[in-house]
């Protein structure tokens, strides 16, 4: 038992040291509450531009080299508060990202962060009423994590108790908690004293307003997010796999299906003041879809998406202290954005160009079994035997020089096509060219031109005889028969061929001709 | 109607009583009675929508129960969840998902492992035995869509087998195959059952069940009948589990007829 519970030390460590990083945070979160109001990067812009507001600036500036080192330096508590906030925030949101769109439910986040504007507005009317002062934010955050709730619970069990599918369920409660938020704002514009610049920054982000109270709140979420991500990170991984098996199994798919939700619910709403509640979308999904084309296996998918998510948020933050008019959540997304069009076209798991080369190489090697295996044809006909199975007349197949024309009229390719075919397989050695229209095979030549023979006219035969199909649709390049048909199948079919060729009857092929 | 009286006791794998399922108003199973023979094979057949696929679902809690109860070795579901092994159909999942077939086979340990407890290397060891039972061991490092659908069955046919349990439910193991994974699966599952486990199985292929099956259980949305092949499995009960369509019924008659000789 002590052996037991010793070789999971590291994990137990982890457990351990996540719940210290919690609580650590959430008391600095606690204490910070007596100062909430020391704008972090807002701080070296206002001595930059002498007190003019980010947004106010009204003339594009390249900033120069001091502001630039004192950026990247991260000299100012602040800058380095905003950066890792938002960094951690980018790296926890890729994460969980990764399951959420592996449970399919890439558009519920974006449900999620339109339900959350009724309850900022709910909150905000309400401290208005109570204190006269609307934009708090911690409340303001509570209120709209409510209804982003409620939306998450609407949008999982509409299409269980009404039948709608679930894309009618993500469009109806997103429109429907949207609507509602628009009404409250319109009633917020109408309250005398109210100052609801606190609420527009909650709908577009703007990192550069956060306070260092702020960035512990979204520290905190993430630390949350994260240490729950990698506990149960198998649970997940399983839930969204195959969530029935799960059930069957004991797991309480359901509540672990809440949860998940839930952890979605807590990144948006933090995500707010960041990237706003129209972007939060991207910051869960592109990383997550970036990262597929890198990797198979569940671990490294969502390592991956994390690295992205935590790339992207660096560099929108940092773009947007440089430049202050830039808005970090829109240079975040497209950032996030660039990641994807990269992976998309060099991902070396399913990225374009490793598939093009793949299917290259494949249809390559699919025409070369072609082409070798209409010259054995071409063999055939000109011996008037079958020989593929016998062994003794391959040294003789070696010697007898073979027409390229009579190749070429086999197969449905262009004259250039059939040169190119021909060029690489005199380069890949398995003909060697005797003058210009004639060539012999070498041995390894013979061996792949009668395997394939052999290989296609077993399939075909099998498909004829066994699967019901039409003898005219079995004409397609096959792999190995021994893959899928039993040993004595294969026998049984290869008995076929050998009493053909004892009775000396040319093998005629199962499909009608092919025409050029 | 006389009443069964209902089993208790924990030797039975599996009992069904008064089962019905329900999607909106119209049922789609009805008053289902059933109980699996201990260290049998059962077949569940009927015709396409006869609720086959339903029946096992609602037994296994995944859709909700419009009436009726279920007991697993005389136990709830939940209680008894370790005895008892899933293998859904294949169409299920998304087989474009980011594992490889190791780790697939790996998730039917996931419930011994325990709650954020991580995978070891011993429970790897568990994963590849079982792959090496199915002939998968060679794909174990592939992504499981770069496998062929028979390839995938024996998979899922793995990480049911890594459970270790004594009651093994399989929905459609067989459909879409190729003939060379349905021998090697049904030597499997006859393995099983000669160590004492049972099986209860959605099958679709009716020339087929006197070979594999010991037990059978006709559904069309009713039970029709269940029993012993031998007893059960006649002509006269499948006209009444698939009405007239007969072409079928020639094929099995057929191959009741050369079993018989």
């Amino acid at each position: 038992m002590a052996a037991f519970a010793l070789r999971r030390l590291p994990f137990w460590l982890l457990i351990l040291l996540s719940a210290v990083a919690v609580f650590g945070v959430s008391k600095q979160v606690l204490a910070g509450e007596g100062h909430p109001h020391d704008s972090a990067i807002s701080q070296t812009q206002a001595s930059e531009q002498s007190g003019a507001h980010a947004r106010k600036a009204t003339s594009f500036a390249w900033p120069d080299w001091e502001k630039v080192k004192r950026v990247i330096s991260f000299r100012d508590h602040n800058t380095r508060v905003v950066f890792s906030g938002l960094t951690l925030l980018g790296i926890v949101s890729g994460i969980t990202g990764t399951f959420l769109l592996l449970r399919k439910r890439s558009l519920l986040s974006d449900s999620v962060s339109h339900a959350t504007l009724p309850g900022l507005a709910i909150a905000f009317i309400a401290l208005e009423l109570i204190s006269g002062k609307g934009d708090s934010l911690n409340w303001l955050l509570i209120g709209g994590a409510i209804t982003g709730f409620l939306a998450m619970l609407a949008v999982i069990y509409l299409p269980k108790i009404s039948g709608i599918k679930s894309d009618a369920s993500l469009a109806l409660s997103l429109t429907f908690f949207y609507g509602i938020g628009v009404v409250l704002l319109s009633v917020i514009q109408m309250l005398p004293t109210a100052n609801a610049s606190g609420l527009e920054y909650l709908i577009y982000g703007n990192a550069a307003t956060l306070t260092s109270t702020d960035v512990q709140l979204i520290l905190a979420i993430c630390i949350v997010c994260l240490v729950a991500c990698i506990l149960f990170f198998k649970e997940f991984s399983l839930l969204c796999f195959d969530s029935g098996y799960a059930k069957a199994n004991g797991f309480p798919a359901n509540k672990l299906d809440i949860f998940l939700m839930t952890l979605i619910v807590l990144i948006s709403i933090v995500g707010l003041q960041a990237v706003g509640l129209l972007l939060i979308m991207a910051l869960l999904i592109t990383p997550a879809v970036s990262a597929r084309f890198w990797a198979k296996r569940m671990g490294r998918v969502t390592f991956i998406a994390g690295l992205i998510g935590g790339t992207s948020a660096f560099i929108g933050v940092l773009m947007s202290s440089l430049f202050p008019r830039l808005p970090a959540g829109a240079i975040v997304v497209l950032t996030a954005t660039l990641f994807f069009i990269l992976s998309l076209t060099f991902g070396s798991y399913r990225g374009l160009l490793s598939r093009w080369f793949l299917k290259r190489r494949a249809m390559k090697r699919i025409e070369m079994n072609q082409f070798l295996r209409s010259t054995f044809d071409v063999l055939e006909g000109d011996q008037n035997d079958c020989m593929f199975i016998e062994n003794e007349r391959i040294g003789a197949l070696m010697k007898t020089p073979i027409v390229a024309d009579k190749v070429w009229n086999r197969r449905s390719w262009s004259r250039a096509k059939f040169a190119k075919v021909l060029g690489r397989a005199v380069s890949e050695n398995w003909i060697r060219l005797i003058d210009d229209g004639t060539f012999i095979l070498t041995e390894d030549g013979v061996a792949r031109a009668r395997h394939h023979a052999r290989q296609h006219r077993l399939w075909e035969l099998y498909l004829i005889k066994y699967a019901d199909v039409a003898p005219s649709q079995v004409h397609h390049d096959v792999e190995r028969i021994e893959e899928v048909a039993a040993p004595e199948v294969v026998r049984e079919i290869e008995d076929i061929f050998q009493n053909e060729i004892k009775s000396r009857v040319i093998p005629v092929e199962p499909h009608p001709q092919i025409t050029q | 109607m006389a009443t069964v009286p209902f089993p208790q006791d924990d030797s039975c794998p599996l009992s069904v009583k008064d089962l019905t399922v329900a999607y909106e108003r119209k049922p789609v199973v009805w008053d289902v009675e059933f109980e699996a023979v201990p260290s049998s094979m059962t077949a569940i057949i009927g015709p396409n929508g006869a609720g086959k696929s339903t029946l096992l679902k609602a037994v296994l809690g995944l859709i909700p129960k419009a009436s009726g109860r279920t007991l697993f070795f005389g136990k709830d579901l939940k209680r008894a969840s370790s005895r008892v092994a899933y293998v859904p159909q294949r169409e299920s999942v998304d087989w474009n998902y980011p594992v490889t077939a190791l780790d697939v086979v790996t998730m039917g340990l996931y419930r011994k492992i325990g709650w954020c407890l991580p995978v070891l290397s011993s429970h790897k060891r568990k994963a590849q035995t079982a792959l090496e039972k199915m002939e998968m061991l060679a794909y174990a490092d592939r992504q499981i869509s770069e496998l062929s659908g028979g390839q995938q069955q024996r998979v899922f046919l793995a990480r049911a087998l890594v459970q270790d349990a004594d009651l093994y439910i399989l929905d459609e193991p067989f459909a879409g195959i190729d003939a060379t994974t349905e021998k090697a699966i049904i030597q499997i599952l006859q393995e099983l059952r000669s160590a004492g486990k049972t099986v209860v199985c959605v099958h679709h292929d009716l020339t087929t069940v006197v070979e594999y099956f010991e037990n059978v259980l006709l559904l069309n949305l009713r039970k029709v009948a269940s029993g012993p092949v031998d007893e059960v499995f006649t002509l006269e009960n499948l006209k009444k589990t698939y009405g007239g369509k007969l072409t079928l019924l020639d094929r099995v008659a057929q191959s009741l007829a050369s079993a018989n000789n």
